[in-house]
């Protein structure tokens, strides 16, 4: 787009009617774009939203309990959202992935203790 | 020029490279010295030299420290968020509060300075006692991208140094500016010689060399998948501890029973606040038929109240949907093709995005 001053410039894009199998479904475009998977009902949308090499985060929008409970059980992603955007993380609680996406341990909180140090096993007999 | 930080003096070199607004290409924000090979292997060895001493410091001391790192980015979060909104192009209020986290997170970190605790058990055998402590690694690299200029770095650092570690840092090439910015609170804030290094310039030169060198006992990446792969297989004949964060491909699922606002909302925000251009931003709007049409209906409403532009204007209050957007760097092969027999909705506008357009 082009825009008062010269600069990179783009307008947000939303993908519709797109299939699992896409690429745009499959490579991360790290952009302003989104595409949209119709699904038949929440096993279905489950199993799309796993189907994936990454497990970064992972959000769900329902009032049931239920399926928010088993999503937030089943959902393979570091980290899951229940009526809230995937992104947007607090400071003080670990943050990272499985799957892809993340490798070692959690960023940020108290985990963070795991990756910056090493833990040491010291004996002491009383003499 | 803006220079590196090794052993505690600040070190310009023949090379500096432009920093360019990427809202405003003509907007050079400043000048930065480039590490080469020896830069970064003089860092290296001024955090193995300064590793024996911080590693047996007190806790005070580091709680000190990160604290008043903590107190200064956040008292000066205006300032720091308007350099940050220019040198990677995030939108004002975005880039304060990004700034406000960093300087949250080294005041978090400055308290678990002082909670450094272990586990005190019996042995099994009697008259032994066993105690369960941590210490700290070593010399820790870290390799930062350019989203989160200010955030990333400060929850790698903050408890890089915190634990007893010290620091190489090296910044993405397109936002040295923060890093700088940083990298001069830390030292003002009192951290020895040494113990924090900033090392600018290519992940091929600068990059390679922390991955190739022995002294480096643990690397904390974030980044793309193709580097990080290269982390891990550089890191493995060292059998050196890594940390690496990359991409996703991040589902929001949306149900028949879904708060339809909620559901726009959260994939909106998600989906495209920050250009999109979060590791954990929505990819995949996952929607089941019932509300299907109604959902899209909604989202393509909404992002047609976006507005794209430059990054200095606060958000109007009274648009509340509205944004700016300025994209400054976005790989394009994907979007591109994966366009094939899917159609963008009406109201947004098309996958509009060109490589000409983005340069």
């Amino acid at each position: 787009m082009r825009r008062q001053t010269e600069g990179y410039f783009l307008s947000p894009a939303l993908i519709t009617e797109t299939h699992p199998g896409m690429r745009i479904n499959c490579e991360e475009v790290f952009g302003p774009v989104a595409s949209v998977i119709r699904v038949r009902d929440y096993d279905e949308a489950l199993h799309v939203a796993n189907d994936t090499p990454f497990g970064l985060s992972a959000g769900i929008c329902t009032q049931s309990l239920k399926y928010a409970s088993d999503f937030k059980r089943k959902a393979q992603a570091g980290m899951v959202m229940v009526n809230l955007p995937t992104a947007g993380v607090d400071y003080h609680v670990p943050f990272g992935g499985r799957k892809q996406s993340s490798y070692g341990s959690r960023e940020q909180g108290s985990l963070a203790a795991e990756f910056f140090t090493t833990v040491k096993t010291a004996y002491t007999a009383s003499g | 020029m803006k220079p590196l930080l090794i052993g505690g003096d600040w070190v310009t070199t023949s090379l500096g490279l432009d920093n360019i607004n990427p809202s405003d290409i003509h907007d050079i924000v400043d000048s930065f010295a480039q590490a080469g090979r020896a830069e970064t292997e003089a860092a290296i060895r001024a955090a193995a030299a300064a590793f024996p001493d911080w590693s047996l410091s007190g806790p005070q001391q580091r709680h000190d420290i990160l604290h008043r790192t903590g107190d200064e980015i956040l008292a000066r979060k205006e300032e720091l968020g308007r350099l940050l909104a220019r040198e990677e192009g995030k939108v004002l209020p975005e880039a304060i509060a990004e700034v406000n986290r960093a300087g949250q997170i080294f005041l978090f970190f400055a308290a678990e300075a002082l909670r450094q605790r272990g586990d005190v058990l019996a042995s099994i055998r009697p008259g032994v006692g066993i105690e369960v402590t941590r210490e700290p690694v070593g010399v820790v690299g870290i390799i930062a991208p350019w989203n989160f200029p200010i955030a990333i770095p400060a929850w790698k650092i903050a408890p890089a140094l915190c634990y007893g570690n010290t620091v190489v840092f090296k910044p993405a090439e397109l936002v040295p500016g923060c890093a700088w910015a940083l990298a001069d609170i830390l030292f003002r804030a009192g951290v020895p010689a040494g113990v924090f290094n900033l090392v600018m310039g290519k992940g091929s030169v600068v990059g390679q060399a922390m991955l190739e060198d022995a002294r480096v006992d643990a690397i904390s990446f974030t980044g793309s998948q193709a580097t990080g792969a290269r982390v891990a297989a550089a890191s493995l004949p060292f059998l050196r501890k890594i940390q690496l964060e990359m991409g996703g491909k991040n589902p929001l699922v949306v149900l028949d029973d879904a708060d339809l606002e909620i559901a726009v909302r959260a994939a909106v925000d998600g989906a495209f606040h920050s250009t999109g251009q979060r590791c954990t931003a929505s990819s995949r709007l996952i929607v089941t038929e019932g509300v299907h049409d109604r959902f899209v209906s909604a989202v393509a409403d909404r992002l047609a109240t976006l507005r794209v532009g430059m990054r200095w204007t606060r958000r109007p209050t009274s648009a509340r949907w509205s944004m700016r957007l300025s994209c400054s760097r976005i790989s394009t092969s994907s979007q591109a093709r994966g366009r094939r027999a899917a159609r963008s909705a009406p109201g947004a506008r098309s996958c509009a995005a060109r490589p000409k357009d983005i340069s």
